[in-house]
């Protein structure tokens, strides 16, 4: 039950670190993001990334917590960046 | 920074990825194993330990009464499912049982996942000593190249989700970042750990410093880090074995309700048998358990040896069970086996990263075409595809090479490597790199899509049984084969189209 838990925060806190980005915000939502919600996006999603590391940690012991959290880091943050690739409308631009 | 990075990676990175797609199918050595030794039943644990053990015992006794050494390995969990016993002496074997009826089970002969997952150190043909500087060095450089990646990479935090596909050289660099950034814990871990593993070799001066130069100082320190467990020399006069029930009882009672995962019996019937017993070693990270040691005729405890020792063992036993992960259940399993495919993808990009840019300027007129780029083209084509094929050969080799054949296993072997060896002779005469990637990934799709198709011809356990019977290790492993098969046929889709685009750019 934690585990999915700290899954579902997982992902739900890298696509708000994501759209904290200005280059992903458009690609998603076409339009830029304010310095402001740049600010909550970022913020939210440190939190819910450091909540989901809590409860990975309470129903999975230390040890194994931090292991299969770090392990999941990898496939979520995979999804987040080919969701951003394939399934957003927006093109990506560069920006320097 | 990042021509130290550069370098490094082109020079190790074939040796890494070798190390890298064979370690990760270690991930998976017992589910290979199983595999290629389709007689074997699915195991259902747990499985009752006393009748199991008792059933080795009247194997060994009938079979190898007369040998130095018994070990007896316990079913207990996915690393050791089933029951094993081996002996040692003038006439050594091995053999699986049926641990109901003590029968032995006719298994053919293979290297199975275990060789695969062996050589990711070993590098197969080479002398241990050899291999083992080799695949340091090559770890070292990688844990260099991570960090100076890292440090090079100036944009990790922006770039973290970036990938922008069908732009050339730009596609590849951010395939290549988002490979590495995405499981960096990982990759550093699995370096780091991997240096822990040679460390002895690696620093011989630091025990030369404290014990005296040359092997004795060595092996003085070798035994101080490593105590040997109460040894005995045969005396010579027989002696019957206790009953193993009662030792098996005594070493639950120590283990706290941990399994006791094996029984080593040396001097068996002799009246200085030894009985050492092992807990498993996959209990969590720190690969470490108790050991016990029994005088096997009297079944006196004589030692217990604790599983934590000192602090700076158990860091090093941390590290060994975090690289093996040993303990990792199905989901941390998986985790590892997709990190380190991702290690897999992190080299490839990075070594067709390093042509893509030299290739790219030399068509821009920016610079003349060299030996030095084509070479690494070809190379890269063999390793990077051609690797995965000869595996793939491999498991058909297992298939496909008559049971009974004497030295079947290292004619498996050989067929992996004999095919390796015709992917590089392939890769070097086809017209052009992109035909080479082409038809090797058509073959790598073609030998994984009839991997379950030889399965079903040659052993019963078909995938469509498999599935019916709930046999999840020999399902998965033909499911497995066909989503490599549609990887592989995705590849060279892909390549076809790029080199067909590029035909219709040029004049």
């Amino acid at each position: 039950m934690s585990v999915a838990v700290s899954c579902a925060l997982l992902l739900w806190g890298l696509v708000a670190v994501a759209l904290a980005m200005d280059r992903h915000h458009e690609q998603w939502l076409h339009r830029h993001a304010g310095p402001r919600m740049r600010l909550v996006l970022g913020a939210g999603g440190t939190a819910a990334l450091g909540i989901s590391l809590a409860c990975a940690l309470a129903g999975l012991g230390n040890a194994l917590g931090v292991l299969i959290w770090l392990g999941l880091l990898t496939p979520a943050a995979l999804a987040v960046a080919g969701t951003l690739t394939w399934l957003a409308p927006g093109r990506a631009t560069r920006r320097r | 920074m990042a021509w130290l990075h550069t370098w490094l990676g082109l020079l190790t990175g074939w040796v890494l990825y070798f190390m890298f797609v064979t370690g990760t199918a270690g991930y998976l050595d017992t589910e290979i194993d199983r595999w290629m030794r389709p007689e074997l039943p699915a195991t259902r644990l747990p499985v009752p330990q006393e009748p199991a053990l008792a059933q080795a015992r009247a194997f060994l006794e009938t079979h190898a009464a007369d040998a130095r050494r018994w070990t007896i390995t316990l079913p207990i969990d996915r690393n050791e499912p089933h029951l094993q016993v081996s002996w040692r002496g003038a006439a050594p074997g091995t053999a699986y049982l049926d641990p109901g009826t003590g029968q032995r089970l006719a298994v053919r002969e293979t290297g199975g996942g275990q060789l695969l997952y062996q050589m990711h150190w070993r590098l197969h043909y080479l002398a241990g000593g050899t291999a083992e500087w080799i695949v340091g060095i090559a770890t070292l450089a990688l844990l260099v190249a991570l960090v100076t990646g890292t440090v090079a990479h100036r944009r990790l935090f922006a770039d973290f989700f970036t990938f922008r596909p069908g732009k050339g050289q730009r596609s590849w660099l951010d395939a290549h970042n988002l490979a590495s950034v995405v499981s960096l814990p990982f990759q550093l871990m699995i370096t780091y750990s991997g240096l822990v593993f040679v460390m002895f070799s690696f620093t011989p001066l630091i025990v030369a410093t404290w014990y005296g130069p040359g092997e004795r100082g060595q092996r003085e320190f070798l035994s101080e880090v490593f105590p040997p467990l109460a040894p005995a020399k045969a005396a010579g006069q027989a002696a019957a074995l206790v009953p193993l029930d009662t030792v098996l009882a005594d070493a639950r009672q120590i283990l706290g309700g941990g399994p006791v995962a094996s029984l080593d019996i040396q001097n068996p019937g002799d009246a200085q048998a030894r009985i050492v017993i092992a807990g498993s070693f996959a209990t969590g990270p720190v690969r470490t358990t108790d050991l016990l040691v029994y005088d096997g005729v009297s079944g006196e405890r004589l030692l217990h040896r604790p599983a934590i020792q000192s602090g700076s063992k158990r860091f090093r036993d941390l590290m060994l069970g975090l690289h093996e992960g040993m303990f990792a259940g199905i989901l941390l399993r998986a985790l590892y086996v997709l990190s380190g495919l991702l290690g897999c993808a992190m080299i490839a990009t990075g070594m067709v990263l390093w042509t893509v840019k030299r290739r790219q300027r030399i068509e821009l007129g920016r610079a003349a075409p060299h030996t030095g780029l084509r070479v690494v083209e070809r190379l890269n084509v063999a390793v990077v595809v051609g690797l995965p094929l000869a595996i793939g050969v491999y498991f058909g080799a297992n298939r496909l090479v008559p049971v009974d054949l004497a030295a079947r296993a290292v004619l498996e072997a050989d067929a992996l490597f004999a095919a390796w060896a015709a992917t590089f002779i392939h890769a070097a005469l086809r017209p052009s790199a992109a035909l080479a990637w082409r038809e090797q990934a058509g073959a790598a799709a073609l030998a994984y899509a009839l991997l379950p198709v030889i399965n079903a011809i040659t052993s019963e356990r078909h995938l469509v049984r498999s599935l019916a019977t709930g046999d999840g290790v020999m399902a998965g492993f033909d499911l497995c084969a066909l989503v490599l098969a549609a990887a592989f046929a995705c590849l060279a889709r892909t390549v076809g189209r790029w080199s067909a685009d590029r035909q219709g750019v040029r004049p």
